[in-house]
């Protein structure tokens, strides 16, 4: 691996970031260019991450530096948490690159589509690679706007109004965040991200005002970890094209937002100062709350993406939940929650578009019987939706296994409450739609079939099909090394010790 | 050794990949599950498997007697099903053999996560044979289960996760003590499966619609998952629910019979006679907290499962002739324990734990099957069936349950029960149970039911929708603050005027900031 060098987490930035400036300029016209520079990019960067993965394991340490200003400086620095990050996004990117061109073959604007998809994809490389909060923000920003695009991509009057709608909701986090951002820098000065956060004598004697620093990253973060209230925008967005639904609720956004706590608990204040300022209860709360909120919202909903989207908010805020719980077990939950979250999501709403696309299913009521029409897509939807019950051998079960014992190892029974009472609620929002696919009558004609040709068919249902098999693998061979859970078991270790 | 176990794993799973051969998907189902009793006679052993979280599987003394009893109910029932089952032949053959390797996981599982993979895929594939037949009936018995289902799985889970917070994936065999109250977690979650009253209401609505090698196993094998749940961690509990759990045990022994000889529909019955049975398997748990061997409750679980098996499949079938009708008559008095059957036998074994009263109470209890078994008898004998030749499988289950308890019971030194006093002892409460079927019958005329199936089912699933509808109601009063939603339900004037007041950020973020503030006074 010597070809590795400091400045390979910028490569991994810069490949996604060339491969949408690229396509910009290749334009629409060029369709083959087009999936050649986006298949390169995305087998390019997973090959890297891989490379990455293994010399990080070895021990090595990649960290980039340049000085912006005096006292800003950009940082890249890929760490064990940042390659759980990259290597989700690196390989659910492939495999959404994938889906979305056979999802949009027959649509417009192809090339403004996938410019801003892999400029969409290079931020949250920035975000999993950023060293510290200054260039986490940055990347944080480029995300926002770049997901803009996506969102209102179909151009009709309700998803530009959604744009609008995500647009306030997370400029308006972005600036509470630029608040606490500068207040904590006038106290302590921009810090490195460290394991168990910076050693700063500040830190202990401002409380009051760290409180509310803490309180005012945390809104931030928590607009695009759709913490309730905050959360408002992620059920609208659904309007957006499947494929970016996708990466939206499995990759991009909602889990930037959830990246950025991590980062925010584990590596700016450390869990015990974050506890010590009495903050974890605050957030475990607000986790709390979000998490039976939000499957109760997903439980009156009758639009599938819908309900997936309520769904998406109650389990993104495990991983919050996990880390304000903290402890060794808890924080293995949390962090390997934000990998296992990520694949079963992505497979549901993958397979929500395969619905949608090829039969015209929108509503959980047309969905009878369409696990005869379309068995492998509804095998994946199947594994997908038990694994977000949390149910063995899926990997949700290994998640929520180590964030209840952890709970219980920390002294907050309570949370294993609120994990039993979310997979109550889970399974009476997932199993009804099983029990529709499987065991209910089709009808005499779906709302709107479509044929399609064998090529778009293999290319919308591979990458369901792939997902939905490794949300099965993640969890049966949780105890392989190179696992989710083996690779956060590690990382935790490195850390607790 | 573990060779021979990972094959009894897999092979329910390897025939899978058969599916797409209807032919070798019929000789597989009898032959999948017959690795499990070459187990149950191998010597104690395990498995380390690295999937999971690290799961170790084995054979020792607790699962020992339900190996065997699920190798040959899975085959001779399988048999059956493989010659029957017409109706979506493949899709019946998909949820049995996965429901099969389930429990097969179960069975065999030594430590916590294995033990609760088995477990969940054996309860969640099974709803595949509850609903086979489709219809409405079907259906509703199937949502009941899946909701009893999902409750006791929740409860087991909770229990689990409070003694992974201090041991980890423990081994069953390595496990200490439970911690209360996960104890009582685990207890009341393996009671669902159990079918212990208030928690039996799924038995009786599931085991009438499912098709009847389905209901074989439900009631013969799979119930008995909840007893194995029990007995893996009995010796980690403390004895002050012990007291409890035999009252429990003998009050669903009591309502059991009771309600089942109410109803008019013979598997209905059976599906009661099951609870009623399984209620003194509770009652054993209870003498097992207290110190008795766990051994008798295996030969009980044995005895039942066999016998109960046999009578399923006599279900499926018209009882002309002396034959057929001997070949029901024969588990049934084993069910009630007439002297020199494998129920006497079990019974003698399950009374070593207990004392006093409740002794009274086990004797009483034979009265009561003997009622209910004679009731079953006369629906079996008015009705007409499907099948007119006797099945080889019944006959064989029949014969297995007429033998396999004693063998067991023999080669593992257990008392046999043939002092004269244990056979006196045994043969007025059957008797008796003959007279007051006799007189029941002078009484009754009518065959309509008196008490719906599944009895206070009816009155929770009018609980329940009253209670969802009242929560639907606060919900949908509470959605109109949720801010975008469509206009699904229709709502007052006044209530969309602040809907969309809230809408706005600016009175969203007001809302955080009050609700931030006031959580950090309450931290401060």
């Amino acid at each position: 691996m010597n070809w590795l060098g400091p400045e390979s987490p910028l490569h991994l930035v810069l490949i996604s970031l060339l491969a949408g400036v690229l396509i910009f300029i290749a334009g629409e016209q060029r369709q083959k260019l087009r999936i050649g520079i986006n298949l390169a990019a995305a087998v390019l960067k997973l090959v890297l991450v891989a490379a990455l993965i293994l010399a990080i394991r070895d021990g090595r340490d990649f960290v980039w530096r340049m000085p912006l200003l005096p006292g800003f400086d950009f940082v890249l620095h890929l760490d064990e948490s940042s390659m759980l990050f990259t290597t989700l996004s690196a390989f659910l990117w492939l495999l959404t690159t994938v889906y979305a061109i056979g999802y949009l073959e027959r649509s417009a604007q192809r090339a403004r589509f996938f410019g801003f998809f892999c400029i969409c994809v290079a931020s949250t490389m920035g975000i999993a690679a950023a060293g510290n909060l200054f260039t986490f923000f940055i990347f944080y920003e480029m995300l926002t706007l770049a997901t803009w695009p996506l969102v209102v991509h179909r151009g009709t009057p309700e998803s530009l109004s959604a744009g609008r709608v995500y647009l306030a909701y997370t400029l308006f986090g972005s600036a509470l965040f630029l608040a606490g951002l500068v207040w904590l820098y006038s106290i302590a000065g921009l810090q490195d991200f460290v394991a168990n956060g910076a050693d700063s004598g500040a830190f202990i004697e401002r409380r009051l005002e760290l409180q509310l620093i803490v309180c005012l990253l945390i809104a931030g973060l928590g607009v695009k970890a759709s913490l309730v209230p905050l959360h408002g925008w992620l059920p609208r967005a659904m309007v957006a094209p499947a494929p970016v639904s996708a990466l939206l609720h499995a990759v991009a956004v909602v889990k930037a937002g959830a990246f950025g706590i991590v980062r925010l608990v584990y590596d700016v204040f450390g869990p015990e100062r974050f506890r010590a300022l009495g903050m974890s209860d605050l957030l475990a709360g607000a986790a709390a709350l979000t998490i039976v909120y939000g499957s109760v919202m997903a439980l009156r909903q009758q639009d599938l993406k819908r309900r997936l989207a309520y769904s998406t908010v109650s389990q993104v805020s495990y991983i919050a939940l996990g880390a304000a719980v903290a402890g060794p077990l808890a924080t293995i939950g949390g962090l390997v929650h934000l990998v296992h979250q990520g694949v079963m999501k992505i497979t549901l709403f993958f397979c929500a578009g395969i619905y949608a696309e090829m039969l015209g299913v929108k509503k959980i009521a047309q969905m009878d019987g369409a696990g005869r029409r379309l068995p492998l897509t509804s095998i994946a939807f199947s594994i997908g939706a038990l694994g977000m019950i949390g149910l063995p051998p899926m990997a949700g079960f290994i998640s929520k296994w180590y964030l209840g014992a952890g709970a219980m190892a920390a002294g907050q029974p309570w949370v294993v409450g609120v994990l039993v009472a979310s997979t109550l609620l889970n399974a009476a929002y997932f199993l009804p739609i099983l029990r529709r696919l499987w065991f209910a009558p089709p009808p005499e004609q779906w709302p709107h079939e479509q044929v399609m040709n064998r090529v778009t068919s293999v290319s919308l249902v591979g990458p369901a099909v792939i997902t939905g098999l490794l949300a099965l693998l993640a969890g049966l061979l949780a105890g392989a090394e190179l696992s989710p859970l083996g690779w956060v078991e590690t990382l935790v270790r490195r850390r607790y010790e | 050794m573990s060779l021979l176990i990972a094959l009894a794993l897999l092979m329910p799973l390897l025939s899978l990949g058969l599916l797409a051969w209807p032919r070798a998907v019929r000789v597989a189902m009898p032959l999948a599950p017959l690795l499990l009793p070459v187990l149950a006679l191998a010597p104690d052993s395990t498995l380390e498997i690295p999937l999971l979280l690290r799961s170790s599987c084995g054979v020792d003394a607790v699962n020992r007697p339900l190996l065997l009893l699920a190798g040959l109910g899975w085959a001779l029932a399988g048999w059956f099903a493989a010659s029957t089952v017409r109706e979506r032949p493949r899709q019946f053959a998909a949820f049995w053999l996965l429901t099969m390797a389930g429990h097969a996981a179960a069975l065999l599982g030594g430590s916590l996560s294995a033990f609760y993979l088995g477990y969940v895929v054996m309860t969640v594939a099974a709803y595949g044979l509850v609903v086979h037949s489709r219809g409405e009936e079907a259906m509703r018995a199937g949502r009941v289960y899946m909701v009893l289902a999902v409750l006791g799985e929740a409860l087991v889970l909770s229990g689990l996760l409070a003694i992974a917070a201090r041991y980890g994936n423990i081994a069953f065999r390595d496990l200490p003590a439970v911690p209360q109250p996960a104890g009582w977690l685990l207890l009341a979650g393996f009671a669902v499966k159990l079918g212990a009253v208030p928690l039996h209401v799924w038995l009786p609505l599931a085991h009438p619609v499912a098709p009847v090698p389905a209901s074989a196993v439900l009631s013969g094998l799979l119930v008995k998952a909840g007893l194995l749940g029990m007995l893996r961690f009995a010796p980690a509990l403390d004895a002050d629910g012990s007291q409890f759990l035999m009252a429990a045990g003998l009050l669903t022994a009591a309502w059991g019979a009771l309600v089942g000889l109410l109803q008019s529909r013979l598997k209905t019955v059976l599906a009661y006679s099951t609870i009623s049975q399984m209620g003194l398997a509770l009652a054993g748990v209870g003498a097992v907290l207290q110190g008795a061997a766990p051994a008798a409750l295996g030969l009980f679980a044995l005895h039942h499962g066999l016998n109960k098996v046999a009578l399923f499949l006599a279900a499926g079938h018209s009882l002309r002739g002396r034959f057929a009708g001997s070949l029901f008559l024969l588990p049934a008095a084993a069910l009630a324990g007439l002297p020199l059957t494998s129920g006497l036998l079990a019974k003698t074994a399950l009374k070593q734990g207990l004392s006093g009263p409740w002794l009274v109470g086990l004797s009483l209890s034979s009265v009561a099957t003997t009622l209910l078994l004679l009731h079953a008898f006369r629906l079996a004998r008015e009705k007409s069936a499907d099948w007119e030749r006797p099945h080889p499988a019944w006959i064989a289950a029949v014969v297995a349950g007429l033998f396999a308890p004693w063998l067991w019971a023999w080669s593992r030194g257990l008392p046999l029960g043939l002092s004269v006093s244990d056979l006196l002892g045994s043969a007025w409460p059957v008797l008796l149970g003959g007279a007051l079927y006799l007189g029941w019958c002078r009484l009754t005329k009518e065959r309509e039911p008196r008490l719906p199936e599944g009895d206070i089912v009816v009155w929770l699933e009018r609980l329940g929708r009253a209670v969802c509808g009242r929560l639907g109601k606060m919900l949908d009063a509470w959605m109109d603050w949720e801010p975008h939603l469509p206009n699904l339900w229709p709502r007052p004037r006044a209530l969309r005027a602040t809907e969309v007041a809230l809408g706005r950020l600016a009175v969203a973020g007001m809302f955080l900031l009050l609700i931030l503030l006031a959580l950090w006074l309450a931290a401060a």
